[in-house]
């Protein structure tokens, strides 16, 4: 008897988790009233004409209404509706008529001029209407379907159908999409078609993260917009080091080198500030057959080294690495160079006595 | 009803008390004429160093100053001033100069650039000036491929002079692919290679990526550095990521990398979580493990944060958002403590579209800090004119 109720516990106890992962999930509205996406698939199987709700859509110009059918309109036909709420409460995401508005001043498009080329045939750019739960909102490759644009296309001329298309803040979608971990992606796609890029994002959206005269990083002055991807989140701060000696290289593209030793520096933190003493940990360097630590770390991470040992600091490397030195020549046996080597820097640090 | 693009102006005010450091951001743009655009933020401080800031001395800086000149039919583009180049093979740079671009009627585009690099405050070294150009070809709709060059300059002598090829294409509705290659010519070798390709199911449900990048350390600095000498160490990572909408307001990110550096082979890795609290997004929950174990970063991190909606009307909006990150390092040094836990509550008014005000307090203990409180505030406007 006992383990039947606890069955019975538990099924109720599963059945209403269920129910309310659904809900959350959003499976299952949770909205009151529910809002679904309209039912135009019934519609159109049920040989409705689309101009017989969407009236007066064959004459629209780029401004005017959108056409939208009212309550009015829905009760010539459901002439006994089941609830006295407007039919758009229910039938019909907000989402969806929002961005119809934002498309109203966001892009140059006239239906009219659409309605005669396709024969009063919607579906040939409103191809969705076959999916009950999609947007009908035609992607650009539906347009690019009929017109190629290739001239605007081609010289990112895109203000002939697009009206401030920055502000109205939809990524593309037959194109560059943005989506996935577009963070990481973003660059090698922008760096091939970056005029494209700036059809929509300004310079500021570029140097607000790779400008080397940014007043902060983006996580600390949008504090409140935790969500944002960001190469240096809120709390990079921790492992910025560790980062760093994981992908050499990668902060360098970039930060100048002297970057790391110029903030080291203001915050105290660094090894030429006397409080602090020498950084490095003992048997860092010595004479040869002592533990060195310091030749594979300057391999490992190169740009380190050079933050804190470039321009002068880099004899302290000299007097040591140069041939008959007794840290020996600090060249692989495959490197080659072009520099002048009697007269470039860095090779007349030792060169220039004709080694 | 669509109408000209508009002028935009924005201010903010940004503060943050303990180390104190306080703020101001002018930005301004207009894109009204198609021959036309200006685009300028520029920003004053005091306070805090690790702000960007100098010494407690009041800063003023420019991030971005530039006007592009456009032949209204595309032919060409020039932009002046100061502003990120990012083009081909060169990487991403700050510069103040400027960018010429001609496009031919082939679908063949020109490029040259140049101009000096900016170096913010920092002391030392300076660059002297670079130059470069690139040559680029449409491929009908699907993408572009091109070539570039470039050159600079440091302390009166040559410091990098690179070649480099890119491309990216869309080769179907569901396959997105780029790279570029840059390979360095005073020191000859590769410098940098990137790699994605990206794919999609028809509904969007899943996307995949797949990528590999390797870098050449001692190619990247200036060749004037004497630790290009020790060739060529290079790093590899290559690794995938998956996100999949496993339900309409839950989506799952999951990242891994191998990665090399020096052959020190090690990995990194990401689980991440988006809930959205409703149909619109307007709030939200993210969860975060990562994992990094390579050379000598091997650590743990566990991240939460959340967009909460306290009110909403037609145009107020009050919000919550608090953040978490505790790092777990696996070999903390002494005295640098065993876990990194860091936190912000954040607190955002916005009276109107325009008008928004936020205040935060977060806390945190790192390798550096025991205990480390501080308070943000900001208050921002953005305008436009004409108005809609």
């Amino acid at each position: 008897m006992t383990k039947r109720w606890i069955a019975i516990v538990a099924l109720v106890a599963l059945t209403g988790s269920a129910g309310a992962c659904a809900k959350i999930l959003g499976l299952e509205s949770k909205g009151e009233p529910p809002q679904a996406a309209f039912e135009h698939r019934a519609h159109v199987l049920d040989g409705i004409n689309c101009l017989e709700c969407h009236a007066g859509i064959q004459d629209a110009g780029e401004t005017g209404p959108l056409h939208l059918p009212t309550t009015e309109r829905c009760i010539e036909c459901h002439e006994d509706p089941h609830d006295p709420s407007p039919c758009s409460t229910c039938h019909g995401r907000q989402r969806t008529r929002h961005a119809a508005e934002m498309a109203r001043k966001h892009l140059r498009f006239s239906h009219a001029g659409h309605f005669e080329e396709g024969a009063g045939d919607c579906v040939r750019c409103h191809v969705d209407v076959k999916h009950e739960d999609a947007s009908l909102r035609p992607n650009m490759a539906t347009c690019f379907s009929c017109h190629d644009h290739a001239g605007q296309w081609d010289v990112r001329d895109c203000d002939g159908c697009h009206v401030e298309l920055a502000s109205e803040g939809v990524p593309p979608q037959s194109h560059v999409v943005h989506d996935g971990d577009f963070l990481r992606e973003h660059g090698v796609q922008a760096n091939a078609q970056g005029d494209l890029c700036t059809t929509c994002h300004t310079q500021r959206q570029c140097a607000s993260c790779h400008g080397v005269t940014v007043p902060a990083i983006p996580s600390r002055l949008a504090f409140d917009s935790p969500m944002r991807q960001s190469m240096h989140r809120a709390n990079f701060f921790s492992v910025h080091d560790q980062q760093a000696a994981a992908e050499p290289g990668m902060c360098v593209v970039c930060h100048s080198e002297l970057f790391c030793v110029d903030c080291h520096t203001r915050q105290g933190i660094s090894g030429v500030n006397a409080a602090r003493g020498n950084p490095h940990p003992p048997g860092w360097s010595g004479p040869p057959g002592s533990s060195n630590a310091h030749g594979r770390a300057a391999r490992l991470d190169p740009v380190g080294c050079a933050s804190c040992h470039g321009g002068a600091g880099e004899m302290l490397c000299v007097s040591c690495h140069q041939v008959g030195g007794p840290g020996g020549n600090p060249h692989p046996a495959n490197f080659t160079s072009r520099l002048d080597k009697n007269n470039d820097l860095p090779c007349r640090l030792c060169h220039s006595g004709g080694l | 009803m669509a109408s000209a693009q508009p002028h935009r102006v924005g201010a903010e005010l940004w503060g943050q008390l303990e180390p104190n450091a306080g703020m101001i951001i002018l930005e301004g743009s207009s894109r009204k004429y198609p021959y036309i655009d200006a685009e300028a933020l520029v920003w004053g401080g005091a306070g805090a160093t690790q702000l960007g800031l100098s010494d407690n001395d009041a800063t003023f800086e420019a991030l971005v100053m530039t006007i592009k000149v456009r032949d209204p039919r595309g032919v060409s583009d020039t932009r002046l001033g100061r502003f990120m180049l990012s083009t081909g093979a060169v990487r991403a740079m700050h510069i103040d100069g400027g960018h010429l671009m001609l496009r031919a009627r082939s679908k063949t585009h020109f490029e040259v650039f140049g101009g000096v690099p900016v170096d913010g405050n920092i002391e030392g070294r300076k660059y002297d000036w670079m130059v470069g150009g690139r040559v680029s070809q449409g491929l009908g709709n699907k993408g572009m491929i091109g070539a570039s060059y470039y050159n600079r300059f440091n302390a009166g002598q040559r410091s990098d002079e690179e070649v480099g090829g890119d491309f990216a294409l869309r080769v179907a509705s569901w396959l997105d692919m780029s790279a570029k290659i840059s390979w360095e010519l005073v020191n000859p070798g590769l410098a940098e290679v990137l790699g994605t390709i990206s794919a999609q199911t028809a509904s969007r449900v899943i996307r995949g990526e797949l990528y590999v990048t390797k870098r050449s350390p001692t190619r990247m600095l200036q060749s004037t550095s004497l630790f290009t000498v020790l060739g060529d160490p290079g790093t590899l990572a290559a690794g995938g990521n998956l996100r999949w909408r496993a339900a309409p307001r839950l989506d799952l990110w999951v990242n891994g990398a191998l990665q090399d550096a020096q052959d020190d082979f090690g990995w990194s890795g990401y689980l991440r979580g988006v809930l959205r609290l409703d149909d619109d997004g307007k709030g939200s929950i993210l969860g975060e493990l990562r994992r990094q174990q390579v050379a000598t970063s091997s650590w743990t991190g566990l991240r939460l944060a959340s967009v909460i909606p306290l009110y909403e009307d037609h145009d107020t909006t009050v919000g919550l958002m608090p953040e978490f990150e505790i790092i777990f390092p696996d070999q903390p040094e002494p005295n640098q403590g065993n876990v990194w836990p860091w936190g912000r509550l954040a607190l955002r008014w916005q009276p109107t579209k325009s008008w928004a005000v936020a205040a935060a307090v977060e806390a945190s203990a790192n390798q550096v800090e025991r205990y480390d409180v501080r308070a943000l505030a900001r208050v921002s406007y953005q305008g436009q004119w004409p108005k809609k």
